[in-house]
């Protein structure tokens, strides 16, 4: 692949760059709010906003299949309870409990893609069903209060800093957002994938199993849910029942701001980082404006109207 | 009268049927207290919201568009009526109602002025509508004329004011939505937009329309809500959304819209509410429930929508 061709498609998408513009305001007035202003805050908030931004990550994927993933919340809120679970406070359960967190969620992205690809039921429904039978699973299994712990050693994943700096965390969000992106723009199954996304019809007539593409969307969209989940758990260090359930819309939000389109065809994980980072820096400037939570849920819904109307004015002209 | 389509379109209730069949014979058969007065009404009682909600759903569903703010919008009708029926009166409740069809009027704007997906908008609908009831009830409260609950309530009997309403907007739409204009044009536009534009269907209205009844039957179903438990809640209605698409599918509407018919909504919305009855009165664990709703939302799924992803949704 010659240098030009990387170059071009390293070079940020204008809707990156709105999303950018939109973040670099929001931290102007946050700081004026605030009257604070350090690196060191930007990179706490980011710390923070990791689960969110690698969830998102995943909602971009299945939004560039031109589908929509409505089961994140849950599988994440899954990860949570079974990693705190067969954590139980015991550092010496790492691997096997990490393996059975993942393993769980991988479990989830199959069923989603197989209810998708095979059944062929509108993948919205699909993720809402199997997001519902998670969340009872989670309920019956735990009883309503889960136990089980996140040992000390393992939150440093979220609350530890490399060289007083750079969260884990953020480090750990940037290494996946650059694996997917490498994944769907440099590799011949990404290209596939991507192609999939834009036009299943002509995928299918070029050769391409896109059903099974589909299926691995689905279960790559899981597993950046359980990975969310993850680091959230080593925030609170322990399991909650709904604790992730409001990821669901934060993460379609996110990746709508950073550029992602409904119909498909689009993967800006960079974008959908800043759209992240946006929702959670807002829910900062709330904090600090002494405004109750619950404009929260305003401004995200109005930011979803404002991003997509953008986007589909643009397109019209 | 009865034409090939239709006759097909009522073949659709026929698994809602069989499910609110068996249900009622295994929990009568295994709990004595099934078929007491009381426990009829009880159904009845809790049929209204839902009944309500899933009628305005499945009016979007047959345009070929959802609403994912149902919920949200019943949240918010608990709350103002919550907030003001101690002191509006009857005024109160017109006032619940112009603020659900408002709620619904402006997902339609949203899909109509600014084109976006039908989904995302009542989404973010869903999003904002839960902002402003979270900002004037924070939490559960507030305060509801008990005379409401005396008029609608209070009679514990099968065919009281509960039932009567449900079946009385049911058939006023299996007729409007079957012989009427606005009925057929709204399957039309669903069937195939173009094609409905090309007849002189325009879908702006219909946009309009099926949302409007949307947010109006959304915010009846919070009515009647808030009226049973005598107060508001600002979450209350989170799980009715799920609820109203699943009773909507079960009762045999399709999701592409053009198909389904309210009198399939209405078993499927009975069987629902049976389910829950019936785990109540059996003592089953209630966390069971959601798996039990959940696995009956698949099947329906895989019965009445597999095949129909195609390249999209």
């Amino acid at each position: 692949m010659n240098v030009t061709l990387v170059l071009s498609q390293g070079r940020p998408a204008n809707a990156t760059l709105r999303a950018l513009g939109l973040l670099a305001i929001l931290l102007i007035v946050l700081f004026t709010a605030s009257g604070k202003i350090s690196g060191q805050q930007v990179m706490d908030n980011a710390r923070q906003a990791a689960p969110l931004g690698i969830i998102a990550l995943g909602q971009a994927l299945i939004l560039m299949m031109g589908r929509l993933d409505l089961s994140v919340g849950a599988a994440a809120g899954l990860a949570n309870v079974v990693l705190a679970t067969s954590f139980a406070g015991d550092m010496d359960n790492l691997v096997p409990a990490l393996a059975l967190t993942i393993g769980c969620g991988l479990l989830v992205g199959l069923v989603n893609g197989l209810l998708v690809a095979a059944l062929r039921i509108p993948a919205f429904l699909a993720t809402l069903a199997t997001s519902l039978v998670v969340t009872g699973i989670l309920l019956v299994y735990t009883g309503g209060s889960p136990r089980g712990s996140i040992p000390a050693a393992f939150r440093v994943i979220t609350e530890g800093w490399i060289a007083g700096v750079l969260p884990w965390s953020v480090l750990i969000w940037f290494i996946t957002a650059t694996v997917l992106m490498v994944f769907v723009h440099f590799t011949l199954p990404g290209r596939k994938m991507l192609l999939s996304g834009a036009n299943i019809k002509a995928a299918r007539l070029n050769g391409i199993a896109a059903d099974r593409l589909v299926i691995l969307s689905f279960m790559l969209s899981s597993l950046m849910a359980t990975l969310g989940g993850i680091l959230l758990s080593a925030i609170t260090g322990m399991a909650s029942i709904g604790i992730a359930d409001a990821y669901t819309v934060d993460s379609i939000a996110a990746a709508v701001i950073g550029g992602a389109l409904f119909a498909g065809g689009v993967f800006l994980p960079a974008g959908a980082a800043v759209g992240a980072l946006l929702l959670f820096f807002l829910q900062s400037l709330l904090y600090v404006l002494s405004l109750p939570p619950a404009a929260k849920f305003i401004l995200q819904g109005a930011i979803i109207i404002i991003a997509l109307a953008l986007a589909n004015l643009k397109k019209e002209r | 009268m009865f034409d090939g389509s239709l006759r097909f379109n009522l073949l659709l209730a026929l698994p809602a049927l069989i499910l609110v069949i068996l249900l009622t014979v295994v929990t009568a058969t295994l709990s004595p207290s099934f078929l007491t007065e009381a426990n009829l009404a009880n159904i009845a009682t809790r049929l209204l919201p839902l009944g309500m909600v899933a009628l305005g759903q499945a009016i979007v569903l047959f345009a070929g568009r959802i609403d994912l703010s149902v919920g949200s919008i019943m949240s918010l009708s608990t709350a103002i009526m919550a907030l003001t029926s101690t002191s509006l009166g009857w005024l109160s409740i017109t006032l619940t109602l112009a603020i659900g069809i408002a709620c619904g009027l402006f997902t339609a704007t949203g899909v109509i002025m600014l084109r976006i997906n039908p989904l995302v908008m009542s989404l973010a609908t869903a999003a904002i509508v839960k902002g402003v009831t979270l900002l004037i009830l924070p939490s559960p409260g507030g305060e509801v004329d008990y005379a409401l609950y005396e008029l609608l309530f209070e009679r514990e009997q099968l065919f009281g004011l509960p039932l009567l309403l449900s079946l009385m907007a049911y058939a006023v739409f299996a007729v409007v939505m079957g012989w009427s204009r606005f009925g057929r044009s709204v399957y039309a536009f669903g069937s195939d937009p173009r094609a409905a534009f090309a007849n002189g269907v325009s879908g702006v209205k219909v946009d309009l329309a099926i949302y409007a009844l949307s947010g109006l039957f959304s915010s009846l179903a919070g009515i009647f809500l808030s009226i049973r438990i005598l107060s508001g809640d600002p979450l209350i209605g989170e799980a009715y959304t799920l609820d109203a698409v699943s009773a909507a599918i079960l009762g045999g509407v399709a999701l592409q819209g053009g198909r389904g018919n309210v009198i399939g909504v209405f078993l499927a919305a009975l069987s629902l509410v049976l389910v829950n009855n019936t785990f109540n009165l059996l003592e089953l664990d209630t966390n069971l429930q959601a798996i039990a709703k959940g696995l009956i939302f698949v099947c329906a799924l895989v019965f009445f929508m597999r095949g129909k992803a195609g390249g999209e949704a």
